[in-house]
């Protein structure tokens, strides 16, 4: 029980400076809304490049999920994805948001974890973390387990 | 050679940011080739290494803000004296962050910018706003192969005292985010009052709370110092008094940011 609570203490609240980092995760999504809203308004051929936007947006999502974060939702969402292939219609896909954190670390973790993250690339530290996190507070029963 | 890129900041106003970057780019200049940017629209560093103050129009649209839109920075470089280069700036700067968001340019703008001239220099020194802003986010996420430091002013007052951990967390930001390779040159104290009784005081609290990171070398308020945006440093009678503490500080500065080579 002090473990849930101390853990939930650890998730901080963010600063400034970390809501000013965030505040630019919305940048590249907000770029492919104004790509797509350019396209809609070019009457020529939007059947063609709306499937073009809409595969991209995908395979960018793709990439991010990555196998690490395979969770329950994630395959609800391809499902979704693959049903609207299916009927033909448009598809939008919101990317995953991820907030800024930090915290202290011990050094000995700090150093495998960096050792780790050396080898991979742009990303990895954060998926390792989030990985441990999740498999800890499912344990714990704070969350549901995925799949 | 790759230039290395030391941004001097810190969230609390008149803390000598300006002043400082100006005469570490001077200084530096003399045995190396410098680019000095200017990334507060107050435009002091700017006035400061040209002695102009009408910046608006005299930089009307030939700026770093310019620069980064068109992110190549080549455009907008004035030539100040033989080793030492200026981006300056001017009050439209403001309208940064607006464009920014507008144009779908992300907190590495100012890199992209600045890639072209990167070898083209030893040393690129920003000024910065007392702001958390793009002004003073970007400049510390621009990664350099040299390596990338920032320099933290403090004038030994409270409020300066409280923005320090801030600045430090914008620094830690930038690093995690951006630009890996970011480092805390240190905290030099400046604008120091001779005088004061709670220097001793501020210098242990510092010691004490960043073991290792202040600059040994204290820049003192100096009147000398003051006049050089009024007299500039060509034929400056007192330039050496107007220099004394920096000369130092600069040769400590070249120390640490050698010593710790950052890791690729
Ligand atoms: N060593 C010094 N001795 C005396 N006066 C100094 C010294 N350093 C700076 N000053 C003066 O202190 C004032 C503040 O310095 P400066 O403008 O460099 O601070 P700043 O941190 O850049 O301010 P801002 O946050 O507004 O950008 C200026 O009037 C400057 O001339
Ligand atoms: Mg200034």
């Amino acid at each position: 029980m002090s473990n849930k609570s101390s853990l939930k203490d650890k998730i901080k609240k963010p600063n400034a400076t970390q809501t000013f980092f965030n505040s630019y995760d919305n940048v590249d999504v907000k770029k492919e809304d104004r790509k797509e809203t350019e396209i809609k308004n070019n009457e020529e051929d939007i059947i063609k490049n709306e499937d073009e936007v809409a595969s991209e947006i995908y395979d960018m999502n793709d990439n991010n999920i990555d196998n690490v974060v395979d969770n329950k939702n994630n395959n609800d969402e391809d499902d979704d994805y693959l049903r609207m292939l299916a009927s033909g219609n448009k598809i939008k896909k919101q990317k995953k948001k991820k907030v800024f954190t930090s915290f202290y670390m011990d050094p000995d973790l700090a150093v495998e974890v960096d050792n780790i993250a050396s080898r991979g690339e742009k990303g990895d530290k954060s998926k390792l973390i989030n990985k441990a996190i999740r498999s800890l507070l499912e344990q714990y029963g704070v969350i549901e387990k995925s799949r | 050679m790759t230039a290395k890129i030391v941004t001097f900041g810190i969230s609390k106003g008149g803390c000598s940011k300006s002043i400082s970057s100006g005469i570490t780019s001077y200084l530096l200049s003399k045995k190396e080739r410098v680019l000095a940017i200017d990334m507060d629209g107050q435009g002091n560093l700017t006035s400061f290494l040209t002695s102009e103050y009408d910046i608006c129009n005299v930089f009307e649209k030939r700026t770093v803000l310019e620069a980064i839109l068109d992110g190549d920075a080549r455009k907008y470089i004035i030539k100040i004296a033989k080793n030492l280069d200026l981006v300056p700036a001017n009050d439209f700067l403001a309208t940064l962050p607006r464009l920014m968001y507008e144009n779908g340019l992300n907190l590495d703008a100012l890199q992209k910018a600045l890639e072209p001239v990167m070898e083209d220099y030893d040393w690129i020194i920003i000024d910065t706003p007392p702001a958390l802003s793009e002004h003073t986010v970007m400049p510390l996420s621009t990664y350099s192969s040299a390596g990338s430091y920032a320099v933290v002013m403090f004038d030994g007052s409270m409020f300066a005292y409280y923005a320090i951990p801030k600045f430090l967390e914008i620094i830690d930001g930038a690093k995690e985010r951006y630009n890996p390779n970011l480092g805390t040159a240190g905290i030099l104290f400046s604008l120091i009052d001779a005088r004061a009784k709670e220097n001793e005081i501020m210098e242990e609290s510092i010691d004490e709370e960043y073991p290792g990171v202040r600059f040994k070398t204290i820049i003192k308020r100096k009147a000398a110092t003051r006049r050089l945006a009024i007299t500039g440093f060509d034929e400056n009678p007192e330039l050496k008094n107007a220099l004394e503490y920096y000369i130092p500080f600069v040769k400590e500065l070249k120390k640490r940011v050698k010593q710790e080579q950052p890791q690729g």
